[in-house]
């Protein structure tokens, strides 16, 4: 590992989102560095080193990914079908966080391998509730498989 | 009308001749007419019959005859070989030694007991096997000198002894019955001299006793053949009676046997004695009818006698006879039956004629009208049989002309359809050589439609013209109906549906053709062809009909699938709706409070009480906006989803939700009652739905209730179970219970309690879809009921099949999103 700050990789194209996710995970005193991507293609840019992320280092890989559902050009089932196909980033935990509550996002998710489904509640207390259990349980508690 | 009669169909004159002659006629009398001849016959054929038994009869008797007289000769020759071979016996059994022996002991005095003893034990040596015992006798005065069986010295005895050494032959002592000489056993004897090595006067008399059971009987019942009633008989005359010295092959007669009178009837042995040698035929002493032959056997005092049943020997016979006779009863009686049986079949005849010729052709009737109708039946026949097989107007018309030329022998048919005020020839047959094409027949035209085809139409019955020749109404077709051979003519309307709509024209080749009787079978015919023109359009209509059923039908199918299409896009756009509200709306919610939360922590020191107090009410706006959008969500998704039933606890169900709220609001002291055991058929996830909304409401507005009590259980009510959730709190005004259900219907401010006014909609969704009902009971300030049922689903009221994807949108109570 080349750093010791384990990345996380938010995909999120909402602004608002992104500074609330943000701030929640300041509440919760995650000093993670918080990479963003705005939409389902940046992701995979990003984990594959093409496009806007061409030569990236791949060895530096997120820790967690936290996944929103509807997102431009590439949604984020697509995402997470081609993280789970590739051999590259199988194994790195997926959390979706969506504002949807419908079953057929639940359960697609689950079918293309999400570790972790939580839909965001409109109570900003809640949520930073939330993504402090997220954090500290994806990063902190939770064995990853190594890359 | 050339006359060609149908031989199958009717009878020739001369058969319906010669039966109505005969039905005439006095009838004889069964007897005469028949059993007596018959009887004659079979007294003739017994006649004879009896004759030639007799005849063969005699025949039988005479090999009979033939045949005891040989077996009485053969047996006779038989026993007299039998005494012949005796006398060898006793040469044997006196050899030359034994009598040089006995002459030493009677040259010594007959004192040599030794002698005497070797003497006698060599007699017995040389006699065993065949001869019971051997005795000697003196040859001078007959007294007994020596006994193998130790025999008395008795006088009988000596003079048989005597009688033999006089004759110097042998003698034959008869048979005796056991007791008869004081002997021991029934026996039959023979003395014979005994004469010295070198001739002279005799020395003694020997004496042996055989059993003829042993030795002689046998020879006697041996019988060539096998019979069962033919016998040999041993007799010996006695005085005037006889004795039967044998016992008989068949029965355990006791022999020989007591002494019979001779020539008595009954005893046929005492008959042929006094007849000696011959044939006679008589009964037994057994009473059968026999026949036997007797004669005297030479050398002995006996006589015998071959003889069998007559039963046996004309059994033969009589079973030949027996069996013809049979043979000619049961031909006789066949004969009788025979006659009998043709006698009633010609009365019944007889009767079916009279029957006919009294209904069809009167008393008069002449073989021709016979012959016209059995044409006409025929034609009816055919033409029915068409009328079931064409099912199609012109081909059928066509069908029935060409029948009625073929087989009922007109000369000519055509078939006519009205066409406007003009009668259309469609089809013909016979001979028609271009007169239709001169046809022009006017159905309201007095003169072109005054003919028969014409008028029928117009009139609508049929239309005869007897005589073409001097009819004036044919006047216009006359000159070209003659040239072709019509003499007479007759038209029939031919009707569908009621109205007449063309005409069948007959033309016989003779006038005077259409007599009432033809004219009226031609009007069946023609009912028949309206009733089949009639069924051909009542088919036709029928399967219009259909056509058009099948077109409704197929119509009807489309718009459903075209309506099943809508449905599905609308479906479609629904929960692309739904799930966009779910993202979109909420979306920008979240970033309201995000920030003022943000607001409110972090520039706190920014803005006064009044500010933070703003924000707060921002705060609990978006809060509750969010709450909106998930309790639509919700009803939305009851309303969308696929009901999965199984079996539910609800009261395990009510018991987690009641401890989830308790857990939640730990301070408030609530009362909560149970019941046990409840369980439902229905959709788990919803169920809970119902239940989390009716305690949920039970437990929010018992807030302010003092003592507050909540109870969940169920009655039944009408065989039916209805579940409530009763809680003692702040009630509603019943006036307005009706609107409860409704979506963002709310009797409480929310300053009161709060709500979103969904949550009672739900409940009333899910209850629906499960078939049952909801309802409210309640008053202000006093505490609510609501009550639900949830059918079984085998008392559904509704087929599951019903509940599909798609199907609930279009209800009423869904919401407006």
């Amino acid at each position: 590992m080349k750093n010791l700050a384990k990345t996380i990789l938010l995909v999120e194209d909402n602004s608002d989102d992104e500074e609330l996710t943000r701030i929640a995970f300041e509440e919760s005193r995650l000093a993670n560095e918080l990479v963003v991507v705005r939409d389902g293609e940046e992701a995979l840019d990003y984990l594959f080193g093409t496009g806007r992320h061409a030569g990236r280092d791949l060895d530096n890989m997120p820790q967690l990914i936290l996944l929103d559902l509807k997102l431009p050009k590439v949604n984020g089932h697509e995402v997470l079908e081609r993280i789970r196909a590739d051999a590259r980033t199988r194994y790195i935990p997926v959390v979706v966080l969506t504002t949807s509550s419908e079953e057929s996002d639940l359960l697609g998710s689950y079918d293309l391998g999400a570790n972790s489904f939580i839909q965001k509640p409109v109570d900003f207390v809640s949520f930073i509730e939330a993504v402090r259990q997220v954090g500290a349980y994806w990063l902190v508690l939770n064995a990853n498989a190594p890359h | 009308m050339p006359v060609d009669p149908l031989p199958a169909l009717s009878p020739s004159p001369a058969q319906v001749g010669s039966l109505a002659d005969r039905a005439s006629g006095p009838a004889p009398t069964l007897w005469r007419a028949v059993l007596l001849p018959l009887l004659l016959f079979a007294g003739a054929l017994a006649g004879i019959g009896l004759y030639a038994y007799g005849a063969a009869r005699k025949v039988v008797t005479q090999t009979v005859a033939a045949d005891m007289e040989a077996v009485a000769k053969l047996k006779a020759e038989q026993v007299r070989q039998w005494m012949d071979e005796r006398n060898d016996d006793l040469r044997f059994i006196l050899s030359p030694y034994s009598a040089a022996e006995l002459q030493a002991w009677l040259a010594g005095g007959e004192k040599d007991d030794d002698r005497k003893n070797r003497l006698l034990e060599r007699l017995r040596f040389r006699s065993a096997g065949h001869y019971r015992d051997v005795s000697l006798h003196a040859a001078g005065d007959g007294r007994l000198l020596m006994s193998s069986g130790g025999f008395p010295d008795l006088p009988s005895l000596r003079a048989q002894a005597l009688a033999s050494a006089r004759q110097g032959e042998a003698v034959l002592e008869d048979i005796h019955p056991a007791d008869g000489t004081g002997l021991s056993a029934r026996h039959v004897g023979i003395f014979s001299p005994l004469f010295p090595p070198g001739g002279g006067k005799p020395l003694a008399v020997i004496h042996v006793t055989i059993d003829p059971d042993q030795m002689l009987f046998p020879l006697l019942q041996q019988w060539p053949g096998a019979s069962r009633s033919a016998e040999t008989l041993l007799l010996r005359r006695e005085g005037d009676g006889m004795v039967r010295l044998n016992a008989l092959r068949q029965g355990d007669d006791a022999a020989p046997s007591e002494r019979r009178p001779l020539g008595s009837p009954g005893f046929i042995g005492g008959q042929l004695l006094q007849k000696g040698e011959g044939f006679i035929e008589g009964k037994d002493c057994r009473g059968a009818m026999t026949l036997a032959y007797g004669l005297p056997v030479a050398g002995t005092p006996w006589f015998v006698a071959a003889k069998i049943g007559r039963e046996e020997a004309y059994l033969q016979l009589n079973t030949i006879a027996a069996l013809s006779a049979t043979l000619l009863a049961g031909l006789v009686m066949l004969c009788g039956w025979w006659l009998v049986a043709r006698r009633r079949t010609e009365k019944v005849l007889r009767h079916s004629f009279r029957e006919i010729e009294g209904l069809y052709t009167g008393r008069l009737v002449t073989e021709t009208r016979l012959a016209q109708m059995s044409r006409l039946y025929a034609v009816l026949s055919r033409a029915n049989q068409a009328i079931v097989r064409i099912p199609e107007r012109r081909r059928l018309l066509e069908q029935i002309c060409r029948i009625a030329v073929e087989d009922g022998a007109f000369v000519m048919a055509w078939a006519g359809e009205v066409a406007g005020e003009r009668v259309v020839p469609v089809v013909h047959w016979g001979r028609e050589d271009g007169y239709l094409e001169t046809m022009r027949i006017i159905v309201l035209d007095r003169q072109l439609g005054g003919g028969p085809t014409g008028a029928a139409i117009r009139e609508g019955r049929q239309f005869i013209c007897d005589d073409i020749a001097n009819d004036p109404l044919m006047e216009p077709w006359r000159e070209a109906a003659l040239e072709r051979g019509y003499r007479s003519s007759a038209a029939f309307p031919i009707r569908e549906d009621g109205a007449v709509v063309g005409s069948i024209s007959l033309y016989a080749g003779e006038p005077g053709y259409f007599s009432p009787a033809v004219v009226s079978l031609l009007d069946d015919l023609t009912e028949d062809v309206a009733f089949a023109l009639d069924a051909q359009l009542e088919s036709v209509r029928r399967r219009a009909a259909e056509a058009e059923l099948r077109d409704l039908n197929e119509e009807l199918e489309r718009r459903v699938a075209e309506r099943t299409h809508q449905l599905e896009i609308a479906n479609k756009e629904l929960e692309a709706f739904s799930y966009s509200v779910s993202h979109d709306l909420r979306a920008p919610l979240r970033s309201i409070d995000g920030f003022s939360q943000i607001l409110l922590k972090r520039y706190t020191d920014k803005l006064d009480a009044a500010g933070q107090d703003y924000l707060g009410r921002v705060r609990r706006a978006s809060q509750r906006m969010g709450e909106l959008i998930d309790d639509l969500l919700n009803l939305s998704r009851v309303s969308r989803s696929k009901l999965r039933r199984q079996e539910v606890d609800l009261s395990a169900l009510a018991r987690s939700l009641l401890d989830e709220l308790r857990r939640l609001a730990p301070e408030r002291q609530v009362s909560c009652r149970i019941q046990e055991g409840l369980r439902a058929f229905g959709d788990q996830g919803l169920l809970r739905i119902t239940l989390e909304n009716l305690l949920g409401n039970a437990w929010k507005f018992t807030g302010a209730t003092a003592a507050a009590e909540i109870e969940f259980g169920c009655r039944q009510e009408n065989g039916e179970r209805v579940y409530f959730v009763r809680d003692n709190g702040a009630g509603f005004d019943a006036t307005y219970a009706h609107k409860l259900f409704q979506v963002f219907q709310r009797l409480h401010s929310d300053t009161e309690f709060e709500g979103t006014g969904i949550g009672l909609a739900t409940v009333h969704r899910i209850v629906q879809r499960h078939h049952g009902r909801v309802w409210a009971e309640g008053q202000t300030g006093q505490g609510a009921t609501f009550f639900f049922t949830l059918p079984r689903q085998g008392d559904d009221p509704a087929p599951a099949a019903l509940e599909g994807e798609g199907e609930n949108i279009l209800e009423g109570a869904a919401p407006t999103l």
